[in-house]
This record gives C-alpha cells, sequence and structure tokens, in this order.
C-alpha cells in the first residue's frame, strides 16, 4: 500500500530539532533550521517561563496533523519524568499535554525516549524503561487530554519480542509501528520490531546481528520511512 | 536502509568514511523529506563537535553538512542535538 504523503521539493520546508544542551538554564532548545540554507533560529527555549511552562532535556520531536510542534522531554514535570509539550511553529508558546510523572494522566512514565505521530493521527511515545521489568512500553497518548495508555508492553513475552532498551519509532506505510531497540536479539546488536497499532503484538523485522538479514549493525538509535517510497532508514552509532 | 518487506539491511552512507563527505561522530536521528533527501543529525560532530546536520543523498550515501551547530554564522550554538522532525511532510498531508 503506497502512503498518502506527497513530498514537496527538494530543499523546502523546515527541519526541526531538539537540543538538550543549551538554553537558559541548560534546559534544551527546539532549533527550527531551514532545509535550504542550514540556517538554525531559536523556537522554544524550554527554560524561558516566557514561553510556557518549563521543561527540561528535549530528547524526541515529531509534527501533529494540526501543525504544532511536539517535544518530550526526558525530564521536567512531576517526579521529573518528563513531560510532552505542544508547541506552537510559529511563536514557540508551549503547553504541557501529558506529564509523565501525574497518574492522573494515566501510566506513569520512567525514562521516556521516543516520539512519532502516525498518519491517522495518533500521537505515540516510547518509554525505555516503562513496562513490565523495564524492558520498555509503547504508549498512546490522547491529542487533547494527555491521557496515556499502554500500546504494546515490551517487557510482556505473549505479545512479541522482549525489549531492552527502546529508542525510536515510527509508522511503515501500512500503519504499522517500527521500534528500533539499542540492545535486543543475536548478539545484543539491536534490532527492529514491528507492531500491530490496533493490538499490540510485535514481531521482529530486522536482527540487527543477524548476517542473513545484511550488513551488521551495532546499538541502532533512530528509524524513519520515507513517505514515497516506503524504505526505511535507521541509524546507530559506535 | 532496510527492506520494508524482508528487513533485510544495506550500508547507505558509512560516517567514518570521508569518501562519502564530511565525517560523523555519534549520528543518533534521521528523517527523509522525501525520497531524494534523508537527514541525519549526529550529537557529537562538525567543527566545533557541537553537533551537525547532515544531508544525504539515499542513491549514493554521499553527505555534506547542512548545519553545523558549532558555527555561528549559521546562528544560536548548539551542544547536544538528538532528534530532528521534517516540518514539510505533515504540511503536505493536511493540504491534500
Amino acid at each position: 500500500m503506497r502512503s498518502r504523503w506527497r513530498s514537496r521539493s527538494k530543499a523546502s520546508g523546515r527541519i526541526l530539532i531538539v537540543d538538550e544542551g543549551v538554553g537558559t538554564g541548560l534546559r534544551g532548545v527546539l532549533f527550527a533550521v531551514s532545509a535550504a540554507t542550514g540556517a538554525r533560529t531559536v523556537l522554544s527555549d524550554f527554560g524561558n517561563a516566557a514561553s510556557g511552562a518549563l521543561g527540561d532535556s528535549p530528547i524526541a520531536v515529531a509534527i501533529a496533523t494540526n501543525g504544532e510542534v511536539l517535544v518530550l522531554t526526558d525530564r521536567g514535570g512531576t517526579g521529573d519524568r518528563g513531560v510532552l509539550f505542544r508547541i506552537n511553529a510559529t511563536t514557540g508558546m508551549r503547553t504541557a499535554l501529558s506529564d509523565f510523572g501525574n497518574a492522573a494522566q494515566g501510566v506513569v512514565g520512567r525514562s521516556t525516549s521516543g516520539l512519532h505521530v502516525s498518519a491517522a493521527g495518533e500521537i505515540l511515545a516510547l518509554d525505555s524503561d516503562g513496562g513490565t521489568d523495564g524492558r520498555g512500553a509503547l504508549y498512546r497518548v490522547h491529542p487533547v487530554t494527555g491521557m496515556r495508555t499502554v500500546l504494546s508492553d515490551l517487557g510482556n513475552a505473549a505479545a512479541g519480542p522482549i525489549g531492552v532498551r527502546p529508542e525510536d519509532l515510527t509508522t511503515d506505510a501500512a500503519g504499522r509501528g517500527l521500534i528500533v531497540d539499542l540492545d535486543i536479539k543475536t548478539t545484543a546488536r539491536g534490532a527492529v520490531s514491528r507492531v500491530d497499532l490496533a493490538t499490540g503484538a510485535r514481531v521482529l523485522f530486522s536482527d540487527f546481528g543477524l548476517p542473513a538479514q545484511g550488513a551488521l549493525g551495532l546499538t541502532p538509535i533512530g528509524i524513519t520511512v520515507v513517505r514515497d517510497s516506503d524504505a526505511i532508514f535507521a541509524n546507530g552509532f559506535e | 536502509m532496510l527492506d520494508p518487506d524482508t528487513g533485510s539491511r544495506a550500508v547507505l552512507s558509512d560516517f567514518g568514511n570521508s569518501a562519502l563527505g564530511s565525517l560523523g561522530s555519534d549520528p543518533v536521528g534521521v528523517v527523509a523529506l522525501d525520497p531524494l533527501t534523508v537527514f541525519v543529525i549526529d550529537q557529537n560532530a562538525g567543527s566545533g563537535q557541537l553537533g551537525a546536520l547532515f544531508r544525504v543523498d539515499p542513491a549514493t550515501g554521499s553527505r555534506i553538512v547542512l548545519s553545523d551547530f558549532s558555527a555561528a554564522a549559521q546562528g544560536s550554538l548548539g551542544a547536544q542535538p538528538v532528534a530532528l522532525a521534517v516540518e514539510s511532510l505533515w504540511q503536505d498531508f493536511n493540504r491534500r
């Protein structure tokens, strides 16, 4: 099935990048970078209270279907468990959507990691230490109330391969989730699992320690899908 | 690059191979604007190791540094850029 996305010209648009080491009080910033020139501007400084609720250590960013920017922080909020912010793409003003330490908004998070908005507009967030035995959890976050529900418990072997340290996620053209995990499977080189977003069931998709699937990887940490070709890119380091 | 049907892998761009462009250090995030343009954020690359945004050609794997987070001439300095998203994907989706 082909994606519904269309692409614009090669160098149009802005690239939004979170940096956790700069800004007021070193709480982090959201940069807007020109895809044509690479010029950077600070769209939102998480240590500047004049721009809304304070944040700390932004680690993931996604674009909502209404054009708002969503940023997930690793710290801040109740118990320093991280916050999901909605950010105005023009002004940089922030609103806290989901406080991962607030049990009134659902399952309490432990160590937030990845964030993605599906083609259907669902907000998906990863917790690398959530779920059973701290093996990771995939949450669905309500776009209005910020309520969190567990979509897939990566510590539940009945739902598929056990996680170790899930770091990033995306969705493919068929609407399935793809989770990249730094450490699981053969020789602990990492893997990508596919997730049924209706049931939370997982299957192993690409084992980065398995030569039969191509070049070996090590600690894959990012993943994306090219919308017009359905190709999948993942990267890692070391 | 992963085959969307089988999960098989091929190396698109080796960030330690200078023949493909500027060297990377810790590439931590990837996003595609379209089939012709892939961006990678590296948290320790760049002239002062404050991070760099690479543009990668998916056909050849060649890289250029689009934004050097150590270069004040390109805007506010960075320190540890860790994730990225491309704005126009959703703008296009919404325009349908």
